[in-house]
């Protein structure tokens, strides 16, 4: 059961995965990254991992991809890209021999020596409460840091997307058109905005 | 019986589709997009070490790598956004305008 | 714990709950129509649907014939693959959330039943240790089918009706968030079978007394977040034609219906469960019952509340979530922190 739940979630996430690097559709490249989010958090709750696969779900699937997609509001998401691309076979290469690399480097040795578990679950505990009790005690100033990090990265999104952020558009608009032109103005510009 | 090694090939291969996505793609958005499978598949190995050695620190660091991913977006779509008012376009080619 | 633990959850359990929830919300969704209009003619002072059949009751049919005969028109500029399939995650992730959900409380078939004699159907067709946050999960993703379906069919109501999507559902999720925090806090687990023990002592016991502030955060987000009327900016006839259903017709839209019902009754549930006591039993009445009262309450409210309110205008909507509404839901969080502290 669990070699076929593996199986069937790596096909498919790998399928999905290669869709949102080679599609030429901004559209389709966001609806299947989005789709193997889900998946992914698939294999976490085969983990054990139940906490970190509704926080994938929450964050990822519900926020992340959200904003994408609320961003992707200011391209037309049906045109194709059009994109020059260098030598396929070269990055193809490329790619796949500095992550094959990586993975050696990283997994040598946690093959070569036997690793001792630092932070055991606690006996008897949910997932959840397992985590909230390492999160809480060992990670706590990890924990504080990424709060902070946070709050900088709010900050910063709210100056750089939103500078004008107070006035309400449809009042700057009104008093612009009746400062500036007639009223026949303002006919004429709702015409050219229906064409 | 699905061990270690298949989730780490499994994290590995994803990892790879999003390196190739990473040096192939031009378009600002989808290079995103990129990395964030990227940072996917490095989730998907720390939970498979966690769950194997039975240490929840490899799910800490998920934790974090999510919180990283969000704030990553909050200020990466703020500085797209502000680039497509700009130029008009997300193409990565567009943007050399530092050549004279 | 130790009583619970006596019954075996097979899967025949699990596969009966499911069913029983499937056929239930979908019975609702189709049902509700009618008793939404019925209820809103009879709030607004008139007749609401009476010719066909006694009381109107077969109205329900010819809706579904007509439903079933319109013609499926996918517009030709539009991405037909993420159009087709906008409507099914809408539905689909409405009834995953469902999954986790305790509908009813957990019964044992009687002996004397053929083939399904003494099988223990549980609560919840999926009790795991984060719950409520699954739930949330899975209406987070429900918002990929209003969202993807704006943007695919080249309709520029449609992209409005998308844009609208996101920001709402983004706002209103943290909203909900933050004032189902505080229960979690109390109750201490994310299991909704938990949220249910914690109040078998009768009305006093019930969440509501101890987090008010909590409950009505929660149900005006809900609100908001299963498009509801006051909050009903996706498809505001009014504003932008239909929003992101302008383009769709015959079984996708009714699809889309579906979804939206099957969330209401989530949210429904789960505003019994977290705040108004559950599935116990209350007095002599048996906990099904009361549960059934329960969600009726809640869905006649929507109905009572689509009835008396006004829309709201789209920057109305974002100053109440983030000016007001979370900023309360932040003071109760800390409050009740405070007082978890000081007691324990």
């Amino acid at each position: 059961m669990t070699t076929f739940a593996f199986y069937f979630f790596a096909t498919l996430i790998t399928l999905l995965f290669l869709v949102t690097v080679l599609s030429r559709n901004v559209l389709y490249a966001m609806t299947a990254l989005a789709a193997g989010m889900v998946l992914i958090s698939g294999l976490f709750f085969m983990l054990d991992a139940a906490f970190l696969g509704a926080v994938q779900l929450v964050v990822y699937v519900g926020a992340v991809m959200a904003l994408y997609s609320f961003a992707m509001m200011f391209f037309d998401a049906n045109k194709d890209i059009k994109e020059r691309n260098g030598s396929a076979v070269t990055v193809f290469l490329l790619g796949g021999a500095i992550a094959v690399m990586l993975v050696v480097i990283f997994t040598a040795p946690l093959i070569g020596q036997g690793v001792a578990s630092l932070y055991p679950p606690a006996e008897g505990a949910t997932n959840p409460q397992a985590v909230g009790l390492v999160l809480f005690t060992k990670y706590l100033v990890p924990f504080e840091v990424a709060a902070v990090m946070l709050l900088v990265a709010m900050i910063s999104g709210i100056i750089l997307a939103g500078k004008k952020m107070d006035f309400s558009l449809s009042v700057v608009e009104a008093t612009k058109s009746i400062d500036s032109k007639t009223i026949d103005n303002m006919d004429n510009t709702e015409k050219k905005g229906d064409k | 019986m699905i061990g270690l090694s298949h989730y780490l090939v499994l994290s590995a291969i994803l990892f790879s589709i999003g390196l190739v996505g990473v040096l192939r793609r031009k378009n600002l958005l989808m290079l995103f997009f990129a990395t964030e499978i990227m940072l996917n598949a490095a989730n998907v190995a720390f939970a498979a070490i966690s769950y194997h050695y039975n240490d929840l620190s490899g799910q800490m660091f998920a934790f974090f790598v999510v919180a990283v991913a969000a704030s990553e977006i909050a200020v990466g779509l703020g500085l797209l956004v502000i680039l497509y008012k700009k130029y008009g376009t997300l193409d990565l080619d567009e943007f050399t305008v530092m050549r004279g | 714990m130790e009583t619970t633990m006596i019954h075996e959850v097979t899967w025949v359990g699990v596969a009966i709950k499911a069913l029983i929830a499937m056929l239930i919300v979908s019975a609702v969704a189709g049902f509700g129509t009618y008793i939404e209009r019925k209820v809103l003619a009879w709030m607004q002072r008139r007749p609401g649907p009476s010719h066909v059949g006694p009381f109107g009751l077969l109205q329900l049919a010819a809706d579904g014939i007509k439903l079933f005969t319109k013609e499926d028109f996918i517009p030709q500029y539009s991405n037909r693959l993420i159009f087709s399939i906008a409507p099914v995650i809408t539905a689909a992730t409405a009834f995953i959330a469902l999954a986790a959900v305790p509908i009813f409380p957990d019964f044992t078939f009687p002996e004397w039943i053929p083939l399904l004699g003494g099988v223990f159907v549980p609560s919840i067709a999926a009790d795991i240790d984060v719950g409520l946050l699954f739930i949330l999960g899975a209406m987070a993703a429900g918002l990929y089918g209003p969202l993807l379906a704006g943007m695919s069919q080249q309709n520029k109501w449609g992209i409005i009706g998308a844009a609208r999507t996101a920001v709402q559902f983004l706002s209103y999720e943290v909203v909900t968030g933050l004032s189902m925090l505080a229960p979690i806090m109390l109750v201490g687990s994310l299991s909704l079978v938990d949220f249910n023990n914690y109040q078998t002592g009768g009305i006093a016991s019930w969440m509501i007394w101890q987090q008010p502030l909590a409950f009505v955060l929660f149900l005006i987000a809900g609100f908001a977040e299963t498009n509801r009327t006051p909050f009903d900016l996706l498809e505001h006839e009014a504003e932008i034609i239909s929003g992101f259903v302008t383009e769709y017709s015959g079984l996708r839209w009714g699809l889309f219906f579906v979804g939206e019902y099957a969330n209401m009754i989530t949210i429904a549930v789960l505003a019994s469960v977290i705040f108004m006591g559950g599935y116990s039993d209350f007095m002599l009445i048996p906990g099904w019952l009361m549960m059934g009262l329960k969600v009726t309450f809640f869905f006649f409210l929507m109905l009572w509340v689509r009835a008396s309110w006004p829309h709201v205008r789209p920057d109305q909507l974002m100053w109440l979530s983030w000016k007001v509404l979370m900023p309360l839901a932040l003071l109760n969080v800390v409050i009740t922190g405070i007082v978890v502290m000081v007691t324990a």
